[in-house]
């Protein structure tokens, strides 16, 4: 009984919100909380430049909500996405994409570990630090968009406006260049 | 390998038992292992949710408080309001009339309040746009005004123009009778090329353009709003005609003829004293060959 309820409770707050639209606040900011961070990330990823990447990303929200009217909620993570790239059509000049490293879940695991161990594992983050940068901006994104927002390939060809394929053909590549340049390194 | 992507099925879990096991098997395998792992732990730089939240609902630009989610909706409002504003000037802009017909008597005001009171088949048409500014109107039969404070108030007949500025009067329109009776103020009548000035109290005749002495008027208003017609010097015809007109009924009367003029005063509530009234004077009697038609035969 109570199960059911749930699943109940859950699909009406979808049909109040796909009928309330973005120009509800409580949606609009539901919304935001959502998808802020992906989409910032995101555009983090395809330039490198963190400042820019919170400013469009901001643009895009603003014109969400000033637009709110005429989005309806289910199209609301492509309008952002659509407004997002063509606002840094003609802009930003690539930068490097740094990025930082969570720590390790099991420290335990980590003091067991040699040094030799530990420098041989600071170099290949290097490596890949470096690779990273040159992938395209495609492959870096979408790889990046998978292991770091943890993003399914159907989503990640939703954001992109791309074929699921398409993220496929992408993260394959990503990794075989990764792996060339991370080898060639050594 | 390459056409089907495997490796990013790999990376998604994807791939089947049995091309795990062989993939593992692989030289490049440990490389592909570590690079999973290690962007597995990576981190894109912090992201302060709140305060970016807090700058788009100041950029946004003043949002209107009701937006309406469809635009139909919002057209077809337009829509609606366009249409009644036009039938509403519509309705203003058209000539109004106002009319009584045999056998009825009606009030009714106009737009500046001034109050019209119309006789038996008369008929006044008079335009509602802009009424206080243009208080002009035109009368076929009989009616009695009394006008508010305003400006100029035009009665037009086909027999003549009476205008006033605040009064009360009478005014007859009938084929060629044309009488004004002044029972307030000051009336200004033309006519014929003629212009006159009537006062409380004073009355102007005038039958086919022929101006005829008139007396004083000895009521406040006309008497046919006291239920009476009052004939001045009247030819048979038009008493007839005001009996027809008042009585809602047909007098047949082709037999008769006479250049005897009736001045007095007939009833309007008992047609019976009317015509006997009438009968008398002429030496006429009259039979009602049906509820609405009478006939009168010399006696």
């Amino acid at each position: 009984m109570a199960v059911i309820h749930k699943d109940c409770l859950l699909n009406c707050m979808k049909e109040i919100k796909k009928i309330a639209g973005v120009c509800e606040e409580m949606v609009f900011s539901d919304f935001f909380r959502s998808n802020a961070k992906t989409l910032r990330n995101y555009l983090f990823y395809k330039f490198g430049n963190e400042e820019q990447a919170n400013d469009i990303s901001q643009e895009a929200f603003v014109k969400l909500w000033e637009n709110c009217a005429d989005v309806p909620l289910e199209k609301a993570k492509s309008f952002i996405f659509k407004v997002a790239n063509n606002a840094t059509l003609n802009q930003i000049a690539h930068q490097k994409v740094v990025l930082g490293y969570a720590k390790k879940e099991n420290p335990a695991q980590h003091t067991n570990e040699s040094p030799e161990f530990i420098l041989e594992e600071e170099q290949f983050k290097k490596k890949l630090d470096q690779a990273i940068q040159n992938l395209t901006e495609g492959q870096r994104t979408a790889f990046l968009l998978n292991r770091i927002d943890g993003k399914k390939y159907s989503e990640i060809a939703a954001m992109l406006d791309i074929s699921v394929k398409a993220v496929e053909k992408r993260i394959h590549g990503a990794l075989v260049s990764l792996r060339q340049e991370i080898e060639a390194i050594k | 390998m390459e056409n089907n992507f495997d490796l990013a099925k790999w990376l998604a879990g994807e791939m089947t038992a049995d091309e795990l096991e062989a993939f593992e098997k692989s030289p490049e395998f440990n490389t592909y292992k570590k690079i999973k792992e290690l962007s597995g732990q990576m981190e894109a730089p912090a992201f302060d949710a709140e305060s970016s939240y807090q700058n788009i609902m100041g950029q946004a630009k003043e949002k209107p408080v009701v937006r309406l989610r469809n635009n139909w909706f919002l057209k077809a409002a337009a829509i609606l309001v366009i249409a009644l504003g036009t039938l509403f000037i519509l309705k203003y802009q058209i000539t109004s009339t106002e009319y009584a017909q045999a056998g009825e008597k009606t009030t009714f005001l106009l737009p500046d309040d001034s109050e019209i009171a119309l006789n038996s088949d008369s008929e006044i048409r008079y335009k509602k746009w802009n009424w206080s500014s243009n208080r002009s109107l035109d009368l076929k039969g009989e009616a009695f005004f009394k006008v508010a404070k305003g400006e100029k108030f035009d009665v037009n007949t086909s027999l003549g123009t009476v205008t006033v500025v605040g009064t009360q009067f009478n005014v007859r329109a009938r084929n060629t009778n044309f009488e004004v009776e002044c029972y307030e103020g000051k009336v200004k009548v033309a006519f014929n090329n003629k212009i006159l000035f009537l006062e409380k109290g004073s009355s102007v005749i005038v039958r086919s353009g022929k101006q005829l002495q008139s007396l004083p008027l000895t009521t406040d208003r006309p008497s046919w709003l006291l239920n009476e017609l009052k004939l001045n010097a009247a030819a048979l015809n038009e008493a007839i005609s005001e009996i027809e007109r008042h009585y809602a009924v047909e007098i047949e009367h082709s037999k008769i003829s006479s250049n005897q003029y009736f001045t007095g005063i007939l009833p309007l509530d008992n047609i019976d004293t009317a015509l006997e009234i009438l009968c008398k004077t002429y030496h006429l009697d009259y039979t009602k060959t049906s509820d609405k038609k009478i006939t009168l035969i010399k006696e």
